[in-house]
């Protein structure tokens, strides 16, 4: 087909099309649908005492806001990618709060470093917060892509990476309220492991599963 | 025009294509090629291939024609995806390249030497069709019936209504006719 007969065919066919809505307020409203569904368990199951308690110590307060700021990040940052024009250097948003995230969290490793040799090794529960991440940042990514398909990105791969480090980001931050425990080496451990597994079956399914309008 | 009308000239028609105006659509498509093809050359030196890109080009505008925001510049938008999809298809040269091994002869034989005889004999039919054709009507009509129907001398006489002195005088000339077209000496 010459490239003439193909401009005569797409502009021959081509119907009203509903422009999608600038990125920083498609993400606004995920995180707020997120924010809300996240709401009901919180309330529901978590203790609200503990977890400002927990809170009240500075060092905590500003790994929280790491957290929430890496997953906030990740998802703006993944709804700029998906359009064509806007530079892949969006990518690096999360960078700053998700190094501030694992660095804190590494650091209050550390400080039970020696409660830790007196305990041992064993997973404990660890494993908890493992499923806990799989399972709420599956259907957090899901949810995430299926947003991010509309936009029928051009880096489908790029994209999906970094929705899922959003999505992982933000079901740690939900973790917390459920986590009444400062966090482990063998729970940093796990919390890695999970974002990384998000964070590659996304990437490497992010062709598939983002080219619904292709 | 400067570059900076021409962009807004574009998003202009950009808007009313999302909107449904097919003419304007069809008329930013034709103005857009220049800008393309020059793009596409940058990453491909093969015009062919080049113009595949440009296709591919179009394919994804049209696709994706609904992410672009008319209060935003349209050069930059369909530059990303030029460069996107101008990428791609390097990639998908290099990958090609690296798994396949060109093999010109493949293109022109069959592997079974008979599908070859029928497809050189069909493209010779073609040939000689198209050099019957443009002989005088008289030679024309005679080899047609004394050799290509394969009618007597007599039989074909009564049918063109031509001697059988005229009817073998016009077949000796058309086919000296044909040898000389295809190079053949007596």
């Amino acid at each position: 087909m010459t490239t003439d007969d193909l401009i005569a065919q797409l502009s021959a066919t081509a119907q009203p099309v509903k422009r999608l809505a600038p990125p920083m307020a498609r993400a606004g409203l995920w995180l707020l649908a997120i924010a809300g569904l996240a709401t009901v368990p919180i309330l529901l199951r978590s203790n609200l005492g503990v977890f400002a308690e927990r809170a009240s110590d500075p060092r905590m307060a500003l790994e929280l806001f790491a957290t929430l700021g890496t997953g906030v990040a990740a998802v703006i940052a993944a709804f700029h990618l998906s359009l064509p024009d806007r530079p892949r250097t969006w990518a690096l948003l999360p960078l700053p709060f998700a190094l501030l995230w694992i660095a804190l969290t590494g650091w209050g490793c550390l400080e039970f470093l020696p409660e830790q040799n007196q305990r041992g090794w064993a997973l404990g529960q660890s494993h908890y917060c493992f499923f806990f991440l799989l399972a709420v940042g599956l259907p957090l990514s899901g949810l995430l892509l299926l947003s991010l398909r509309r936009a029928s990105p051009l880096q489908p791969r790029l994209v999906a990476s970094v929705g899922a480090l959003g999505a992982a980001a933000l079901a740690a931050f939900i973790l917390q309220f459920f986590h009444p425990f400062d966090v482990t080496i063998m729970d940093l451990s796990t919390h890695l492991a999970a974002l990384a597994i998000l964070v590659a079956v996304f990437s490497l399914s992010g062709r598939i599963s983002l080219a619904g309008r292709r | 025009m400067t570059g900076f009308e021409q962009d807004r000239l574009w998003a202009r028609w950009m808007a009313a294509a999302q909107d449904g105006d097919n003419a304007a659509y069809a008329r930013l498509l034709r103005e857009i090629l220049p800008f393309l093809r020059v793009l596409a050359r940058r990453r491909c030196a093969d015009p062919d291939r080049c113009e595949d890109v440009v296709q591919d080009v179009l394919l994804t505008l049209h696709r994706v024609r609904h992410t672009y925001d008319p209060a935003r510049p349209f050069s930059p938008w369909l530059a990303a995806i030029c460069e996107r999809r101008s990428i791609d298809a390097l990639r998908r040269r290099v990958r090609q390249g690296a798994h396949e091994t060109q093999n010109d002869r493949a293109y022109e034989t069959f592997a079974d030497p008979a599908a070859n005889k029928d497809v050189e004999a069909n493209e010779a039919a073609e040939a000689l069709k198209a050099m019957i054709a443009e002989l005088p009507p008289g030679q024309r009509e005679a080899l047609e019936l004394v050799k290509v129907k394969e009618m007597s001398l007599v039989e074909a006489s009564q049918v063109s209504g031509q001697s059988v002195g005229a009817l073998k005088v016009s077949v000796h000339r058309a086919l000296k006719a044909l040898r000389l077209r295809v190079g053949v000496s007596e």
